[in-house]
């Protein structure tokens, strides 16, 4: 605490060393003027001016200027821009309140961007969604889904069909941050990843970074996906929900006291095991089977004053599969998911300088319990953090804008617990490698505009991972055998490593249309998912560091020219990266998943590197909006133990990856919106030839990843339908139509090798299948709102 | 735990869509040598099985690798031959190789080309203790037990073959006529001329061999013993219907030829969807030295064969209520009911008789009547 008061001391006494040039500060919070909602990321600039500034997670923002009269112009995505003169002769607090588009011209016009901000800012590589946005693309099964919209963007990949996990510019699923309310989200897809965790009732923004990482972000490699949940309508009570196919979602915010505290409580939950429970026979043995999942997203935040604000969020969310089979009287109950919960602490010391406290607690966990008879197993796994966070965003001068803070968390890993009982006999094995680590970082940025042209954000990271007991190293001699063994007691570090982590972006500005922008960031990853199958599951395990299993590092170059055409209606970008990977982890050849030993003793490592292309067009005004999105990358991994050592095509290797995005403002009721998704096949392991061996028919494999399957492509159609509202009645309805793999293409999801008969008597069949998954399915949902 | 999710998802596909797919794999014209078999150090022959591995498509028989060369070297240049026994199948005399030397094989195939096994050294295999079985409620269960008290073997592998003795559901007196013009049933018949049943179709013999690969490992235990579940019975099958014997052969592998089998078994249990592992490159002892980078699958061990025998009788395993599921026909003698209803049955024995007239018979499906469709009725020379 004694550092945290130094710090507050001498920020607080920087402001005197800048008012002796005269110069003022407009500092305030930008928020919507319906629901009261701050605006995350809203330009505030001068007219006639290159300065602006962006308002932060909180909305807030402050801009310092000579004295003098100003009209400052106040923009957000899907707001009607505002106007405000002020004359800046004493420091002043003033907060925006835009008015949305949707109740002035009953249409919304959504653009994914700020004006010009694709071209103005240094930031590479980020791109911000609406939820709107998200909501007006065709949606499989009618459940609109932040990450399936996502992998529509360009470097971004789907990891595979109908799935929420996201490859980003050849980094593997694990690589990408995922905070909900700045806690780290672990498992993001409920039903196998088929759909993903976030309600998009609850989301109020969300925001994606694949390159030139910003220093407050670190711990993976790959991406930030940065989402902020709604703080709830603190001026009036809005219920909104929806009835879909599969599942349905209802929400309730409102003021708890009006402009001071407000609250919002979100629910989805998943039917299928209702609707398919009266037709299943009490009688059929496999009664009581069933699989469903539900989230609850709720937050609350009280306004003490103008300067201090308090936040409380949390998420639950849980899959549950129950398989029941009579006949053999066993009982299989899985249950599985995640749960957060956010603290958070706004303080603004002076019109300058603005701190967030956080402390975050999540959890993951995956439960599998089975009944026989009088038998009883249970497996338990999970990953738990506790985090306490320490931001600060400055503005001291009127070109720079500071971010610094501080990050710790405590980590526990619960990789699989047994414990079993038959009749009143329990056994509880001593086989849980049960870890524990702490991870720090503390950083410091500057956003720094060095003149009209040129604009800078460097930043610095420096971050520290330690591992501590309990934990045993073995000594083995060279057959592997081990014959020796260090013991560390619990809280007795094992090992610390540190990460430098530079991470610095550069912009130029050709003209007020065109800019080339440059990235360089180092990351370090402390945390590791590791699969041995193709494709990731839910029973995957986070590992952390050990003194085996060394942290991930990658370097990660890009280059970008960023071009708006037709006063902003069209972004367009081509961006170049190159990326290496270091310290890539991999299971051994043929490890399968059945000993009780420490899975890091059958961990490989290696390297990987990924470079590529970009290219972005984005029409964001007129009756047609939507993008196209196209990625020519190559992905490889080498690893010394793997493929004879010899590099191969990750299995996230996509040479071409395009994606087409249009919505149509068709009338006031009508809504149209089609995507259209192209993919290179995945690289895959094919076995070439077939051999007898020991009278067992045995496949001959290829090299690692040495074929492709049939290329991806898919078309999806959606229509919104909004009747006309009854002018007497506050409720506003919806209807969402959607259509996906129109054409009903079979994308195949895997291959493989069926066989018959004998070969010693020439009956023999193999015959190579495609399973295909998803066929076309059309959806209806009804959304409401009042 | 993961299996079950795996069962879920395949479920899941297998019952959404499923079609016929020709991957565009590449594979040259003739396959890799695939090289079976041991070289036996003890009494009896060693037998080496040489095959071609086939293109993902050729739908065919195994190609056998014929008229190769093949010999056993010994480090100080002794040389055995063996002998094409049958398409394939090279086999040696006894060799009772000198255990303080390294032998290897040496293989010269039609084109050509020669390939040869690393040198190995000799390997003890301790005998089989005992076979044992257990019964439980899913049938009976067969273990093979062994140890080595000087703690060498640790690595173990086993082939068995099965023979069991079984009976035709139904004895049968009667057997048809046939009209010489149609070819159909026109009658019956007795088979002996006093109308006793033909006992050489009673009782039958069957043998198969196992194609599965069985190995274990001590080397994690702290004494070189091994109780190994070799294979299961489930209740109510025939090779337990009367007498059954399991003759199991034990050899012991060296830890690369253990591992060498490990990577081969998770080959061929893969089935090669995304939910699988990897598959593992096998790590062969087999070389070819004209094409070092063509590739051979085959690792040639040397070690003793270890043999024992035992039999399990239905008598040991009370309520194992084989059913054989057979079922009889009552047919009336006359040509019209037996074309219509018993043209695809076996006559058994008669029921109803007028003086000695048979008018109606039973019949029954061919193999519940003639075992010898389904095995032999030559008594193996080892069988009680």
């Amino acid at each position: 605490m004694k550092a945290k008061k130094l710090i507050a001391f001498i920020f607080l006494l920087l402001p005197h060393f800048i008012f002796c040039q005269n110069k003022f500060t407009l500092n305030g919070y930008v928020k919507d003027s319906l629901s009261g909602e701050t605006l995350i990321g809203a330009t505030v600039s001068v007219l006639g001016q290159s300065k602006g500034i962006t308002s932060n997670q909180f909305g807030f923002y402050s801009i310092t200027l000579p004295q003098g009269t100003y009209q400052f112009i106040c923009s957000y995505v899907g707001y009607v821009t505002q106007i405000k003169t002020i004359e800046l002769h004493t420091s002043i607090a003033y907060n925006f309140e835009v008015v949305p588009k949707i109740t002035t011209e009953q249409t919304v016009i959504v653009s994914s961007k700020k004006r010009d901000a694709n071209v103005k800012s240094a930031q590479m590589g980020k791109i911000d969604l609406s939820i709107n946005e998200v909501k007006s693309i065709p949606a499989f099964l009618g459940e609109i889904d932040i990450l399936k919209t996502i992998q529509l963007l360009p470097g971004i990949q789907s990891a595979g069909e109908g799935s929420s996990g996201l490859y980003v510019r050849g980094g593997g699923p694990d690589q990408n941050l995922i905070l909900l309310d700045d806690a780290v989200v672990y498992n993001t897809g409920h039903l196998f990843g088929f759909f993903s965790i976030f309600n998009g009732d609850a989301i109020k923004s969300t925001s994606l970074i694949k390159g030139g990482m910003p220093a407050q972000y670190g711990g993976r490699l790959s991406s930030v996906l940065d989402i902020a949940m709604k703080e709830g309508n603190d001026k009036n009570f809005v219920v909104q929900g929806g009835i879909g196919l599969i599942a349905s979602r209802f929400s309730v915010e409102g003021p708890i006291k009006k402009n001071k505290a407000s609250f919002i409580i979100s629910a989805r939950r998943t039917y299928v095991d209702a609707l398919v429970k009266p037709f299943i026979k009490k009688t059929n043995s496999f009664y009581g089977s069933g699989y469903y999942f539900y989230d609850l997203n709720a937050k609350i935040n009280y306004k003490f004053s103008e300067k201090d604000r308090i936040y409380l969020s949390g998420y639950f969310g849980k899959d549950k599969f129950d398989f029941i089979n009579g006949k053999q009287s066993l009982k299989v109950h899985i249950p599985w998911g995640n749960s957060t919960g956010t603290l958070r602490y706004n303080h603004v010391f002076n019109n300058r300088l603005f701190s967030n406290t956080t402390i975050v607690y999540n959890d993951y966990t995956f439960n599998f319990g089975a009944t026989q008879n009088n038998f009883q197993i249970n497996l338990f796994s999970g990953i738990r953090d506790w985090n306490v966070k320490e931001d600060f965003d400055l503005y001291p001068f009127t070109h720079h804008k500071l971010k610094f803070g501080v990050q710790y968390t405590y980590h526990t890993f619960i990789p699989n617990v047994a414990s079993g009982k038959q009749d009143s006999v329990e056994f509880k094995p001593n086989n849980a490698q049960e870890k524990y680590a702490h991870e720090a970082a503390i950083y410091f940025q500057d956003d720094w505009d060095l003149s009209d042209k040129i604009k800078i954000n460097a930043g610095i990271r420096e971050s520290a991972f330690q591992q501590i007991g309990s934990y045993k190293i073995y000594t083995t001699d060279a057959d592997g055998n081990r014959i020796d063994s260090t013991v560390y007691k619990k809280g007795q570090p094992v090992i610390t490593y540190f990460g430098f982590e530079p991470r610095f972006t550069f912009r130029y500005a050709i003209n007020d249309e065109t800019s080339v922008k440059a990235s360089i960031t180092r990351n370090f990853q402390y945390i590791h998912l590791v699969s041995n199958a193709g494709t990731t599951l839910p029973t995957d395990l986070w590992v952390p560091s050990t003194f085996k299993v060394k942290p991930q590092e990658s370097w990660l170059y890009a280059l970008g020219l960023f071009k708006n055409y037709n006063d902003n209606m069209y972004e367009t970008s081509v961006e170049l990266y190159y990326k290496h990977l270091k310290n890539q982890i991999e299971y051994e050849e043929g490890y399968t998943p059945a000993t009780l030993e420490d899975t890091e003793n059958f961990f490989t490592f290696g390297k990987g590197w990924s470079y590529g292309s970009e290219l972005f067009i984005n029409k964001t005004k007129g009756k047609l909006t939507g993008w196209i999105g196209y990625t020519l990358s190559w992905t490889y991994r080498k690893f010394p133990q793997l493929n004879f050592g010899e590099k191969y095509f990750a299995k996230y290797d996509r040479r071409h990856d395009l994606s087409v995005v249009g919505i149509y403002e068709l009338s006031k009721k009508w809504k149209l919106s089609t995507t259209f998704v192209f993919a290179s096949g995945n690289a895959t392991t094919l076995p070439q030839r077939f051999y007898v061996f020991d009278g067992v028919l045995t496949q001959q494999y290829s090299r690692i990843n040495e074929y492709r399957l049939p290329a991806y492509h898919r078309l999806d159609v959606g229509a919104i339908y909004t009747p006309n509202k009854h002018p007497n009645r506050k409720l506003k309805s919806e209807w969402a139509f959607s259509i996906y793999n129109v054409y009903n293409r079979k994308n195949p999801y895997f291959i493989y090798f069926d066989q018959d008969g004998s070969p010693y008597n020439g009956t023999l069949e193999v015959q190579a299948k495609q399973v295909s998954i998803f066929p076309i399915i059309p959806s209806v949902t009804w959304n409401f709102k009042f | 735990m993961k299996k079950i999710f795996i069962s879920i998802i395949f479920l899941v596909a297998i019952y959404s869509c499923k079609e016929k797919y020709l991957p565009k794999v590449q594979s040259s014209g003739t396959g890799y040598l695939v090289v079976e078999g041991f070289i036996n150090s003890g009494s009896g022959p060693s037998t080496i099985t040489l095959t071609r591995s086939t293109k993902v498509y050729d739908q065919s028989n195994i190609v056998y690798e014929r008229n190769a060369l093949v010999n056993i070297e010994g480090e100080n240049q002794e040389k055995f031959s063996l002998i094409e026994v049958s398409d394939g199948t090279y086999s040696s005399a006894s060799l009772n190789l000198n255990t303080n030397e390294k032998y290897r094989i040496h293989i010269t195939t039609q084109d050509g080309k020669e390939y040869v096994s690393d040198f190995e050294e000799v390997k003890f295999t301790p005998p089989i203790d005992s076979i044992s079985w257990l019964r439980n409620n899913d049938g009976i269960t067969i273990y093979a037990n062994s140890h080595d008290q000087q703690n060498n073997t640790k690595y173990y592998r086993w082939d068995y073959e099965e023979t069991w003795e079984f009976h035709s559901a139904f004895m049968s007196t009667l057997e048809y006529t046939f009209d010489p013009v149609t070819g159909q049933p026109n009658g019956i018949d007795y088979r002996n001329a006093d109308h006793q049943p033909d006992t050489t179709i009673y009782k039958c013999w069957k043998t198969t061999f196992s194609t599965n690969i069985n190995i274990a490992s001590s080397e994690k235990l702290s004494s070189d013993v091994i109780y190994f579940p070799l294979l299961e019975i489930p209740q109510g099958d025939e090779k337990l219907s009367v007498l059954y014997s399991i003759k199991i052969k034990q050899y012991s592998l060296n830890q690369s030829a253990y591992l060498f089998y490990e990577a081969m078994k998770k080959n061929t249990e893969g089935l090669g969807t995304i939910f699988d592992p990897l598959p593992t490159t096998l790590p062969g002892n087999i070389h070819c030295i004209t094409n070092p980078s063509e590739p051979v699958v085959g690792y040639v061990n040397i070690s003793e064969e270890q043999d024992k025998r035992i039999f399990i009788s239905n008598a040991e395993v009370p309520g194992w209520n084989y059913d054989s599921g057979c079922q009889l026909v009552l047919i009336d003698n006359n040509p019209d009911s037996i074309v219509k209803y018993g043209s695809n049955l076996t006559p058994t024995f008669p029921n109803e008789f007028r003086g000695l007239l048979i008018i109606n018979f039973y019949a029954s499906g061919p193999t519940c009547v003639d075992c010898t469709l389904s095995g032999t009725n030559a008594k193996p020379p080892f069988w009680p």
